[in-house]
């Protein structure tokens, strides 16, 4: 408890904690501007737009066509967290990463790593601590974000359609939950790679090259005739699993082929977790430290 | 090895490492390093640079594993037993690593959080270094013996029975030197064991009780620094531009004079330090007037040198020295 305590201690004594919160902070005040203008309720303009549409169609080429089918649909509460929302929770947590990635590589950096060391023998130990608040770390920006977005998204939607059209989105705790869930998985694996290859930019470019390869794969694959074991196991999926709700892949004649639920996504990370915390700690155990 | 040993054959060790082998790929670093420190007074583990000191006392503090051999720390043995005998160690390995962006409080703070060490006690120890007033600055704006001050205010937090330190006085000002070897000295006379590795042979000569020789990997030599002065007085250095001629004169007055870079080197007689005036007169009744005539005390150099064989390291004045 000591060791973690002082690992604590180190995050809060770090002006980059504060800094880096505070720009999350920011970022997310703002970047609901993206989407806001989705839940602007029909005008005049919208209108004539739809009659403009109209107007391009040659006539009798579509007799039953009318203005309003012309009119763009204005996203509901629950669209604004899975179109707006979302989307931002994942971009959020490649920041997070990075923010994260570089906290924990700067003791590698610097040194001091050796100095706490001569204080804290028993390694793994000071590893599993030092995970431990990364994951804090990246819980916490996840947290920050996905809540000021959500606020600054439900004052704006109120401004714009009143109270009356906040309708409840049962989506809308379960992403923020996850987000910061994926946050802490993302801090830990982070931490854990970071130590494990000695440096922010091992560990980054790592993780970078698995979501690229997976991202590729299902860019250019075919996922219905993909194994769904393989499927099953790509890190990509299973975020957007965990933060969305699910991933489904239908097949031809819309049958649902395999589905990646937020229970499964979340235990998959959990396994990761432990996966790569299992080969880092013994691997850092017999590391010299050199610097 | 070539022995200057300890005497009645042993002592109560607070650092006894047997046999330490240590390799980094093919290249070897440690070959079968044996080194005894005893309790109390200073130790000094002298050595030309990358003979092997560093690494010792990495692998005595756990941040490198040897390929073989055994270490025991205050009588428990390492790495195996050191989180048990870590709290009673305060090592600076090469130069002080903190945080650059924390302040010098803080980065103690962090240290006195992990081993339960109070807040008060970090007040206490930035006030024993002198570091008080700058406490709140950032490390990385600290100068190089500020640095070195809070390096062993955090080995103070655990209030240690061995302090460990790896060329503490590297890069520092004569002050920062000065200071620090006062520091390493009054904590010895506090009851500390201290360890200091260094190639600086003036520092160990001044400051240490006892002394290792490390060379190749290997100690060459340890004992109490008694036993490495004993029978080796001081001789005088001559700088003369007709040298055979001053040898002669010399050696007719009883003195035993052998050749030395720049001149002559010239001992006393019977064993007595060599009186410089006596050594100017003589010369002077001959008609030969020395450019340079000094007493040196290069005893732990001229040890050094026979035990080595020849070896890169900073001479008593402090300068480089290539030795061939």
């Amino acid at each position: 408890m000591s060791v973690l305590r002082a690992e604590l201690s180190r995050l809060r004594y770090r002006r980059r904690t504060l800094w880096s919160l505070v720009g999350v902070l920011v970022i997310s005040l703002m970047v609901p501007a993206l989407w806001m203008d989705g839940a602007r309720p029909l005008g005049a303009a919208d209108h004539a737009e739809a009659a403009a549409i109209l107007a391009t169609i040659p006539p009798g080429e579509c007799a039953d066509c009318r203005a309003s089918d012309y009119l763009r649909t204005p996203w509901t509460f629950g669209d604004v967290v899975n179109s707006g929302l979302m989307p931002y929770a994942v971009m959020m947590g490649a920041l997070a990463l990075l923010i994260v990635l570089l906290y924990v590589s700067s003791d590698l950096r610097s040194g001091a790593i050796s100095t706490q060391l001569t204080f804290t023998p028993r390694r793994w130990v000071l590893v599993v601590a030092r995970t431990a608040v990364a994951a804090l770390f990246g819980a916490a920006l996840m947290a920050t974000a996905l809540v000021t977005s959500t606020v600054v998204s439900a004052v704006w939607f109120v401004a714009m359609n009143g109270y009356s059209q906040l309708d409840a989105s049962s989506d809308l705790l379960a992403l923020v939950l996850s987000a910061s869930f994926y946050g802490a998985v993302l801090g830990a694996v982070g931490a854990l790679l970071t130590v494990l290859l000695g440096g922010a930019s091992g560990a980054g470019a790592l993780l970078a090259g698995v979501f690229a390869a997976n991202v590729l794969a299902l860019w250019i694959g075919d996922q219905v005739k993909t194994p769904a074991w393989v499927l099953h196991l790509m890190p990509a999926q299973q975020g957007i699993a965990l933060l969305d709700g699910s991933v489904e892949v239908v097949g031809t004649y819309g049958d649902v082929l395999y589905e990646i639920t937020r229970v499964e996504a979340v235990a998959y990370h959990l396994v990761a977790t432990v996966l790569v915390a299992a080969v880092t700690i013994p691997l850092f155990e017999r590391r010299d430290i050199k610097n | 090895m070539s022995h200057i040993s300890w005497p009645d054959g042993g002592a109560d060790w607070a650092v006894e490492a047997t046999g330490l082998v240590k390799r980094y790929g093919r290249r070897p670093v440690l070959a079968g390093l044996d080194l005894h420190v005893p309790r109390g007074g200073v130790h000094g583990l002298l050595g030309p640079n990358g003979s092997g000191k560093t690494t010792s006392i990495r692998i005595l503090l756990g941040l490198v594993r040897a390929n073989s051999g055994t270490v025991r720390l205050l009588g428990h043995e390492v790495p195996r037993a050191l989180p048990a005998v870590i709290g009673r160690v305060g090592a600076i390995v090469e130069s002080p690593r903190f945080a650059p962006r924390m302040t010098g409080r803080h980065n103690l703070d962090v240290l006195a959080d992990s081993i339960d060490v109070s807040r008060r006690r970090v007040t206490e120890v930035l006030l024993e270094v002198g570091l008080a007033a700058d406490a709140d600055r950032d490390f990385g704006t600290y100068s190089l013996g500020m640095k070195q001050r809070l390096a062993i205010a955090a080995t103070l937090l655990k209030r240690p029975d061995l302090l460990i330190f790896d060329e503490p006085t590297n890069g520092l000002d004569p002050v920062g030197i000065r200071d620090i070897r006062a520091t390493m000295r009054d904590l010895a006379d506090a009851g500390i064991t201290v360890l200091v590795a260094s190639h600086i042979l003036s520092e160990i000569e001044q400051i240490a009780d006892s002394v290792s020789i490390v060379a190749q990997g290997r100690v060459v030599a340890e004992g109490p620094m008694k036993r490495f002065l004993s029978g080796v007085a001081p001789h005088v250095r001559l700088g003369i531009s007709r040298p055979v001629e001053a040898a002669e004169v010399l050696q007719r007055g009883g003195w035993r004079v052998e050749p030395a870079e720049g001149g002559l080197r010239v001992h006393g007689r019977d064993g007595a330090p060599p009186d410089v005036a006596e050594i100017a007169r003589q010369l002077g009744r001959a008609d030969l007037w020395p450019d340079h005539l000094s007493l040196d005390r290069e005893s732990l150099e001229r040890v050094f040198l026979d035990l080595t064989a020849g070896a890169d390291l900073v001479g008593a004045q402090g300068r480089h020295r290539e030795v061939s």
